[in-house]
Protein backbone atom coordinates (compact mmCIF):
# COMPACT_ATOMS: atom_id res chain seq x y z
CA UNK A 1 0.00 0.00 0.00
CA UNK A 2 2.67 2.50 1.15
CA UNK A 3 4.45 1.76 -1.93
CA UNK A 4 1.32 2.18 -4.07
CA UNK A 5 1.46 5.66 -2.41
CA UNK A 6 4.86 6.12 -3.38
CA UNK A 7 4.23 5.72 -6.83
CA UNK A 8 1.14 7.94 -7.01
CA UNK A 9 3.24 11.03 -5.30
CA UNK A 10 6.02 10.10 -7.76
CA UNK A 11 3.72 10.34 -10.67
CA UNK A 12 2.64 13.70 -9.95
CA UNK A 13 6.19 15.19 -9.27
CA UNK A 14 7.19 13.47 -12.54
CA UNK A 15 3.92 14.92 -14.78
CA UNK A 16 4.51 18.28 -12.84
CA UNK A 17 8.20 18.05 -14.16
CA UNK A 18 7.56 17.34 -17.41
CA UNK A 19 4.42 20.00 -17.47
CA UNK A 20 7.52 22.71 -16.76
CA UNK A 21 9.38 21.19 -19.59
CA UNK A 22 6.61 21.54 -21.66
CA UNK A 23 6.01 24.72 -21.12
CA UNK A 24 2.89 24.54 -19.02
CA UNK A 25 1.61 27.76 -17.89
CA UNK A 26 2.56 28.42 -13.63
CA UNK A 27 -1.26 28.30 -12.40
CA UNK A 28 -2.02 24.80 -14.54
CA UNK A 29 1.29 23.43 -13.76
CA UNK A 30 -0.82 21.76 -10.89
CA UNK A 31 -3.69 20.75 -12.54
CA UNK A 32 -0.76 18.50 -14.63
CA UNK A 33 0.44 16.96 -11.52
CA UNK A 34 -2.86 16.46 -10.96
CA UNK A 35 -3.28 14.22 -13.87
CA UNK A 36 -0.06 12.35 -13.46
CA UNK A 37 -1.28 11.36 -10.28
CA UNK A 38 -5.04 10.16 -11.11
CA UNK A 39 -3.58 8.59 -14.32
CA UNK A 40 -0.99 6.16 -11.72
CA UNK A 41 -3.65 5.66 -9.54
CA UNK A 42 -6.06 4.09 -12.24
CA UNK A 43 -3.11 2.00 -13.60
CA UNK A 44 -2.56 0.72 -10.38
CA UNK A 45 -6.11 -0.26 -9.90
CA UNK A 46 -6.33 -1.67 -13.56
CA UNK A 47 -3.35 -3.79 -13.27
CA UNK A 48 -4.70 -5.31 -10.09
CA UNK A 49 -7.65 -6.99 -11.82
CA UNK A 50 -6.52 -6.92 -15.52
CA UNK A 51 -4.16 -9.42 -16.54
CA UNK A 52 -3.75 -7.77 -20.37
CA UNK A 53 -1.29 -5.21 -20.92
CA UNK A 54 -3.31 -4.10 -23.81
CA UNK A 55 -6.48 -3.79 -21.75
CA UNK A 56 -5.21 -1.84 -18.75
CA UNK A 57 -3.27 0.45 -20.50
CA UNK A 58 -5.93 1.54 -22.87
CA UNK A 59 -8.83 2.14 -19.87
CA UNK A 60 -5.80 4.38 -17.82
CA UNK A 61 -4.63 6.11 -20.80
CA UNK A 62 -8.73 6.72 -21.46
CA UNK A 63 -8.74 8.08 -18.07
CA UNK A 64 -6.11 10.43 -18.53
CA UNK A 65 -7.62 11.87 -22.15
CA UNK A 66 -10.53 12.00 -20.24
CA UNK A 67 -9.18 14.25 -17.74
CA UNK A 68 -7.53 15.83 -19.88
CA UNK A 69 -10.56 16.62 -21.90
CA UNK A 70 -12.28 17.91 -18.76
CA UNK A 71 -9.72 19.91 -17.37
CA UNK A 72 -8.87 21.65 -20.89
CA UNK A 73 -12.46 22.64 -21.17
CA UNK A 74 -12.94 24.09 -18.25
CA UNK A 75 -9.97 26.17 -19.15
CA UNK A 76 -10.73 26.97 -22.53
CA UNK A 77 -7.41 25.52 -23.86
CA UNK A 78 -6.78 22.54 -26.31
CA UNK A 79 -6.77 18.60 -24.91
CA UNK A 80 -3.44 18.33 -25.85
CA UNK A 81 -2.58 20.78 -23.53
CA UNK A 82 -3.17 18.82 -20.33
CA UNK A 83 -2.39 15.16 -22.21
CA UNK A 84 1.07 15.17 -22.55
CA UNK A 85 2.14 15.47 -19.23
CA UNK A 86 -1.09 13.79 -18.17
CA UNK A 87 0.28 10.58 -20.56
CA UNK A 88 4.03 10.77 -18.54
CA UNK A 89 3.33 7.69 -16.55
CA UNK A 90 1.94 5.20 -19.47
CA UNK A 91 5.13 5.99 -21.65
CA UNK A 92 6.56 2.68 -22.02
CA UNK A 93 9.90 4.03 -22.18
CA UNK A 94 11.77 1.48 -20.28
CA UNK A 95 10.41 -1.07 -22.45
CA UNK A 96 11.59 0.13 -26.11
CA UNK A 97 14.73 1.08 -24.71
CA UNK A 98 14.80 -2.52 -23.60
CA UNK A 99 13.52 -4.12 -26.73
CA UNK A 100 16.31 -1.41 -28.84
CA UNK A 101 18.98 -3.03 -26.75
CA UNK A 102 18.05 -6.84 -27.39
CA UNK A 103 18.31 -5.31 -31.18
CA UNK A 104 21.45 -4.32 -31.06
CA UNK A 105 23.07 -7.26 -28.84
CA UNK A 106 21.29 -9.89 -30.93
CA UNK A 107 19.33 -10.67 -27.49
CA UNK A 108 16.37 -12.40 -29.24
CA UNK A 109 13.99 -13.37 -26.43
CA UNK A 110 15.07 -10.00 -24.50
CA UNK A 111 14.11 -8.28 -28.59
CA UNK A 112 11.47 -10.42 -28.58
CA UNK A 113 9.67 -10.09 -24.87
CA UNK A 114 10.10 -6.35 -24.98
CA UNK A 115 8.66 -5.99 -28.76
CA UNK A 116 5.69 -7.54 -28.05
CA UNK A 117 4.89 -5.71 -24.55
CA UNK A 118 5.80 -2.26 -25.89
CA UNK A 119 3.31 -2.61 -28.96
CA UNK A 120 1.04 -4.06 -26.98
CA UNK A 121 1.12 -0.82 -24.17
CA UNK A 122 1.67 1.75 -27.30
CA UNK A 123 -1.35 0.27 -29.34
CA UNK A 124 -3.17 0.17 -26.09
CA UNK A 125 -1.80 4.18 -25.23
CA UNK A 126 -3.40 5.29 -28.78
CA UNK A 127 -6.77 3.52 -28.98
CA UNK A 128 -7.35 5.03 -25.60
CA UNK A 129 -6.96 8.32 -26.45
CA UNK A 130 -8.18 8.15 -29.89
CA UNK A 131 -11.52 6.73 -28.42
CA UNK A 132 -11.85 10.01 -26.24
CA UNK A 133 -11.17 11.96 -28.45
CA UNK A 134 -13.31 10.22 -30.58
CA UNK A 135 -16.23 10.82 -28.29
CA UNK A 136 -15.57 13.94 -27.73
CA UNK A 137 -15.24 15.52 -31.17
CA UNK A 138 -18.30 14.05 -32.05
CA UNK A 139 -20.16 16.12 -28.87
CA UNK A 140 -18.33 19.57 -29.42
CA UNK A 141 -19.44 18.99 -33.50
CA UNK A 142 -22.69 18.37 -32.26
CA UNK A 143 -22.90 21.61 -29.81
CA UNK A 144 -21.05 23.43 -32.34
CA UNK A 145 -23.40 22.66 -34.84
CA UNK A 146 -26.57 22.83 -32.62
CA UNK A 147 -25.23 26.44 -31.90
CA UNK A 148 -24.49 27.56 -35.30
CA UNK A 149 -27.33 25.77 -36.83
CA UNK A 150 -24.67 24.43 -39.79
CA UNK A 151 -24.52 20.75 -40.33
CA UNK A 152 -21.48 20.99 -42.81
CA UNK A 153 -19.35 21.31 -39.90
CA UNK A 154 -20.15 17.33 -39.19
CA UNK A 155 -17.70 16.33 -41.92
CA UNK A 156 -14.84 17.75 -39.50
CA UNK B 1 -9.51 41.17 -60.26
CA UNK B 2 -7.96 37.61 -60.91
CA UNK B 3 -4.17 39.08 -59.48
CA UNK B 4 -6.54 40.23 -56.07
CA UNK B 5 -7.72 36.91 -55.87
CA UNK B 6 -4.04 35.28 -56.68
CA UNK B 7 -2.48 37.44 -54.29
CA UNK B 8 -5.25 36.97 -51.51
CA UNK B 9 -4.58 32.96 -52.00
CA UNK B 10 -1.17 33.68 -51.54
CA UNK B 11 -1.21 35.28 -48.52
CA UNK B 12 -3.99 32.97 -46.87
CA UNK B 13 -1.27 29.90 -47.94
CA UNK B 14 1.89 31.27 -46.80
CA UNK B 15 -0.02 31.70 -43.45
CA UNK B 16 -1.80 28.57 -43.32
CA UNK B 17 1.87 27.04 -43.72
CA UNK B 18 3.36 29.22 -40.99
CA UNK B 19 0.93 28.23 -38.55
CA UNK B 20 1.12 24.84 -39.59
CA UNK B 21 4.72 24.50 -38.71
CA UNK B 22 4.55 26.25 -35.36
CA UNK B 23 1.35 24.31 -34.48
CA UNK B 24 3.68 20.87 -35.42
CA UNK B 25 6.75 22.55 -34.10
CA UNK B 26 5.39 23.22 -30.31
CA UNK B 27 3.58 19.86 -30.13
CA UNK B 28 0.19 19.79 -32.17
CA UNK B 29 -0.79 16.44 -33.69
CA UNK B 30 -1.82 16.25 -37.81
CA UNK B 31 -5.40 15.41 -37.15
CA UNK B 32 -5.51 18.97 -35.20
CA UNK B 33 -3.58 20.59 -38.08
CA UNK B 34 -5.82 18.92 -40.28
CA UNK B 35 -8.45 20.67 -39.03
CA UNK B 36 -7.05 23.54 -38.59
CA UNK B 37 -6.73 24.25 -42.19
CA UNK B 38 -9.11 22.66 -43.02
CA UNK B 39 -11.76 25.34 -41.11
CA UNK B 40 -9.35 28.28 -41.84
CA UNK B 41 -9.39 27.57 -45.84
CA UNK B 42 -13.33 27.31 -45.83
CA UNK B 43 -13.58 31.38 -44.31
CA UNK B 44 -11.29 32.38 -47.24
CA UNK B 45 -13.16 30.22 -49.53
CA UNK B 46 -10.41 28.08 -50.32
CA UNK B 47 -10.77 24.16 -50.76
CA UNK B 48 -7.80 22.41 -48.44
CA UNK B 49 -6.57 19.62 -51.14
CA UNK B 50 -4.33 17.92 -48.97
CA UNK B 51 -1.97 18.66 -45.73
CA UNK B 52 0.56 16.10 -45.63
CA UNK B 53 4.09 16.17 -43.09
CA UNK B 54 6.73 13.73 -43.85
CA UNK B 55 8.76 13.94 -40.42
CA UNK B 56 10.45 17.02 -41.21
CA UNK B 57 8.63 18.93 -43.65
CA UNK B 58 5.08 20.56 -44.00
CA UNK B 59 3.09 20.68 -47.35
CA UNK B 60 0.04 21.78 -48.21
CA UNK B 61 -2.29 21.94 -51.57
CA UNK B 62 -4.86 24.40 -51.71
CA UNK B 63 -7.45 25.50 -54.90
CA UNK B 64 -9.30 28.37 -54.95
CA UNK B 65 -12.83 29.33 -56.32
CA UNK B 66 -11.41 29.16 -59.80
CA UNK B 67 -10.14 25.48 -59.14
CA UNK B 68 -6.25 27.19 -59.24
CA UNK B 69 -4.08 25.34 -57.68
CA UNK B 70 -1.51 26.44 -55.10
CA UNK B 71 1.16 24.51 -52.83
CA UNK B 72 3.39 25.21 -50.39
CA UNK B 73 5.83 23.32 -48.47
CA UNK B 74 7.76 24.47 -45.05
CA UNK B 75 10.39 22.51 -42.89
CA UNK B 76 9.64 21.71 -39.32
CA UNK B 77 12.53 22.13 -37.05
CA UNK B 78 12.83 19.98 -34.10
CA UNK B 79 12.75 22.82 -30.95
CA UNK B 80 10.75 21.25 -28.19
CA UNK B 81 6.97 21.62 -26.99
CA UNK B 82 5.62 24.50 -25.89
CA UNK B 83 2.20 23.79 -25.25
CA UNK B 84 1.20 27.63 -23.70
CA UNK B 85 2.20 28.82 -27.19
CA UNK B 86 -0.20 26.10 -28.87
CA UNK B 87 -2.87 26.63 -26.53
CA UNK B 88 -2.43 30.26 -27.65
CA UNK B 89 -2.05 29.50 -31.80
CA UNK B 90 -5.52 27.03 -30.68
CA UNK B 91 -7.26 30.49 -29.58
CA UNK B 92 -5.75 32.17 -32.90
CA UNK B 93 -7.66 29.46 -35.20
CA UNK B 94 -10.67 29.83 -33.41
CA UNK B 95 -10.57 33.59 -33.49
CA UNK B 96 -9.59 34.16 -37.15
CA UNK B 97 -12.40 31.39 -37.93
CA UNK B 98 -14.91 33.60 -35.92
CA UNK B 99 -14.12 36.83 -37.10
CA UNK B 100 -12.66 36.29 -40.72
CA UNK B 101 -9.79 39.24 -40.53
CA UNK B 102 -8.23 40.27 -43.70
CA UNK B 103 -5.61 38.01 -44.98
CA UNK B 104 -2.97 41.01 -45.15
CA UNK B 105 -3.20 40.88 -41.22
CA UNK B 106 -3.53 37.18 -40.65
CA UNK B 107 1.00 36.75 -40.15
CA UNK B 108 0.67 40.04 -37.88
CA UNK B 109 -1.77 38.14 -35.95
CA UNK B 110 0.53 35.16 -35.71
CA UNK B 111 3.07 36.59 -34.80
CA UNK B 112 1.76 38.44 -32.00
CA UNK B 113 0.54 35.17 -31.01
CA UNK B 114 4.26 33.70 -31.08
CA UNK B 115 5.10 36.45 -28.48
CA UNK B 116 4.43 34.47 -25.33
CA UNK B 117 6.54 33.91 -21.77
CA UNK B 118 8.67 30.80 -21.83
CA UNK B 119 10.26 29.43 -18.68
CA UNK B 120 14.15 30.14 -18.02
CA UNK B 121 16.42 27.59 -18.62
CA UNK B 122 16.95 27.44 -15.04
CA UNK B 123 13.73 26.52 -14.20
CA UNK B 124 13.09 23.92 -17.10
CA UNK B 125 16.21 21.80 -15.91
CA UNK B 126 14.67 22.13 -12.71
CA UNK B 127 11.78 20.46 -14.53
CA UNK B 128 13.71 18.06 -16.19
CA UNK B 129 15.58 17.17 -12.55
CA UNK B 130 12.59 16.93 -10.48
CA UNK B 131 11.04 14.48 -13.28
CA UNK B 132 13.60 12.85 -13.93
CA UNK B 133 14.25 11.89 -10.21
CA UNK B 134 11.13 10.85 -9.85
CA UNK B 135 11.28 8.46 -12.40
CA UNK B 136 14.64 7.29 -10.66
CA UNK B 137 12.71 6.20 -7.81
CA UNK B 138 9.69 4.50 -9.84
CA UNK B 139 12.49 2.75 -11.55
CA UNK B 140 13.95 1.51 -8.15
CA UNK B 141 16.80 4.07 -7.90
CA UNK B 142 18.18 4.67 -3.76
CA UNK B 143 18.87 7.89 -2.87
CA UNK B 144 22.66 7.81 -4.21
CA UNK B 145 21.49 6.90 -7.43
CA UNK B 146 19.18 9.83 -7.66
CA UNK B 147 21.92 12.07 -7.04
CA UNK B 148 23.91 10.80 -9.84
CA UNK B 149 20.63 10.56 -12.17
CA UNK B 150 20.24 14.78 -11.12
CA UNK B 151 24.47 15.24 -11.96
CA UNK B 152 23.77 13.25 -15.06
CA UNK B 153 20.16 15.47 -15.98
CA UNK B 154 22.30 18.41 -15.88
CA UNK B 155 25.00 17.28 -18.06
CA UNK B 156 22.25 16.25 -20.55
CA UNK B 157 20.47 19.29 -20.59
CA UNK B 158 23.84 21.28 -21.53
CA UNK B 159 24.66 18.78 -24.19
CA UNK B 160 21.54 19.18 -25.86
CA UNK B 161 21.58 22.56 -25.79
CA UNK B 162 24.83 22.65 -27.10
CA UNK B 163 23.77 20.27 -30.44
CA UNK B 164 20.73 22.37 -30.55
CA UNK B 165 22.03 25.74 -30.61
CA UNK B 166 24.79 24.08 -32.85
CA UNK B 167 21.70 23.04 -35.20
CA UNK B 168 23.59 19.24 -35.45
CA UNK B 169 21.52 16.49 -35.98
CA UNK B 170 20.19 15.09 -32.97
CA UNK B 171 20.87 11.47 -34.18
CA UNK B 172 24.64 12.85 -32.92
CA UNK B 173 23.65 14.42 -29.84
CA UNK B 174 21.87 11.55 -28.54
CA UNK B 175 24.86 9.14 -29.53
CA UNK B 176 27.38 11.87 -27.27
CA UNK B 177 24.50 12.15 -24.62
CA UNK B 178 24.16 8.23 -24.19
CA UNK B 179 27.69 7.77 -24.24
CA UNK B 180 28.21 9.89 -21.27
CA UNK B 181 25.52 8.39 -19.57
CA UNK B 182 27.33 5.33 -19.28
CA UNK B 183 30.48 6.49 -18.63
CA UNK B 184 28.97 8.45 -16.11
CA UNK B 185 26.95 5.33 -14.40
CA UNK B 186 29.70 3.19 -15.00
CA UNK B 187 32.37 5.20 -12.86
CA UNK B 188 29.87 5.95 -10.28
CA UNK B 189 28.97 2.34 -9.68
CA UNK B 190 32.64 1.04 -9.88
CA UNK B 191 33.71 4.06 -7.10
CA UNK B 192 30.32 2.47 -5.29
CA UNK B 193 28.65 5.50 -5.04
CA UNK B 194 25.46 4.26 -7.17
CA UNK B 195 24.10 1.07 -6.62
CA UNK B 196 21.49 0.18 -9.01
CA UNK B 197 23.20 1.25 -12.68
CA UNK B 198 20.00 0.19 -14.68
CA UNK B 199 17.70 2.17 -12.76
CA UNK B 200 20.57 5.02 -13.34
CA UNK B 201 20.69 4.38 -17.38
CA UNK B 202 16.69 3.78 -17.91
CA UNK B 203 15.96 7.29 -15.72
CA UNK B 204 18.66 9.33 -18.37
CA UNK B 205 17.76 7.22 -21.53
CA UNK B 206 14.06 8.47 -20.62
CA UNK B 207 15.13 11.96 -21.25
CA UNK B 208 16.18 11.28 -24.58
CA UNK B 209 13.61 8.78 -25.69
CA UNK B 210 11.46 10.56 -27.68
CA UNK B 211 7.90 8.83 -25.77
CA UNK B 212 5.55 11.74 -27.04
CA UNK B 213 6.66 11.27 -30.69
CA UNK B 214 6.18 7.60 -30.67
CA UNK B 215 2.58 7.63 -28.68
CA UNK B 216 1.60 10.19 -31.80
CA UNK B 217 3.33 8.04 -34.18
CA UNK B 218 1.03 5.32 -33.41
CA UNK B 219 -1.90 7.26 -32.65
CA UNK B 220 -1.11 8.64 -36.61
CA UNK B 221 -1.26 5.61 -37.53
CA UNK B 222 -4.46 4.71 -36.31
CA UNK B 223 -6.09 7.81 -37.57
CA UNK B 224 -5.84 7.08 -40.51
CA UNK B 225 -2.71 9.22 -41.24
CA UNK B 226 -0.26 5.94 -41.89
CA UNK B 227 2.00 7.40 -43.91
CA UNK B 228 3.09 10.36 -41.75
CA UNK B 229 2.66 7.61 -38.98
CA UNK B 230 5.09 5.08 -40.27
CA UNK B 231 7.48 7.88 -40.94
CA UNK B 232 7.67 8.98 -37.55
CA UNK B 233 7.82 5.86 -35.97
CA UNK B 234 10.94 5.45 -38.49
CA UNK B 235 12.20 8.64 -36.88
CA UNK B 236 11.55 7.60 -33.26
CA UNK B 237 13.12 4.34 -33.57
CA UNK B 238 16.32 5.52 -35.54
CA UNK B 239 16.08 8.25 -32.30
CA UNK B 240 15.95 5.28 -29.54
CA UNK B 241 18.92 3.02 -31.60
CA UNK B 242 21.36 6.04 -31.37
CA UNK B 243 20.85 6.44 -27.91
CA UNK B 244 21.36 2.57 -27.08
CA UNK B 245 24.41 2.92 -29.54
CA UNK B 246 25.65 5.93 -27.49
CA UNK B 247 25.84 3.21 -24.53
CA UNK B 248 26.85 0.13 -26.29
CA UNK B 249 30.23 2.25 -27.36
CA UNK B 250 30.59 3.26 -23.36
CA UNK B 251 29.98 -0.39 -22.20
CA UNK B 252 32.73 -1.28 -25.36
CA UNK B 253 35.36 1.08 -23.55
CA UNK B 254 34.98 -0.24 -20.23
CA UNK B 255 34.10 -3.93 -21.22
CA UNK B 256 31.26 -6.07 -21.68
CA UNK B 257 30.25 -6.68 -18.23
CA UNK B 258 30.78 -2.85 -17.34
CA UNK B 259 27.13 -2.96 -17.80
CA UNK B 260 24.99 -5.54 -16.74
CA UNK B 261 22.52 -4.88 -18.99
CA UNK B 262 25.08 -6.67 -21.77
Amino acid sequence: MMGNIELVVLSVLASLGFAIVFQVEKKDLIFAGIGGGVTRIFYLLFLSFIPNRIVYVALSALIAALFAEIVSGIKHVPATYFMYPTMVPLIPGDLFYYMCVGLITRNTEMFKLNAIECTLALVGLSVGFVVCSFVSNIMRIRKLATIVGNAEDSEY
Amino acid sequence: MSNKTNNRTETVLNFLVCLCREMLENGANLERVNISVRRICRCYRLKAVSVFYGGSVISIGVTDEKENYYSRQESVPNTGIHLYKLGKLNLLVHEIINKNPKPDTLMDMLYETLMVKSYSNSIQLLGYIVAMISLGRIFGGSWTDLLVISFNTVVLYFITMFFSRAKLNRIISNVVAMMFCGFSAIIFTRVGIAKNISAIIITNAFYLIPGIPMVNAVRNIFCGNEMNGIIEMVKVLLEVITIVAGLYIASLLFGADALSLF
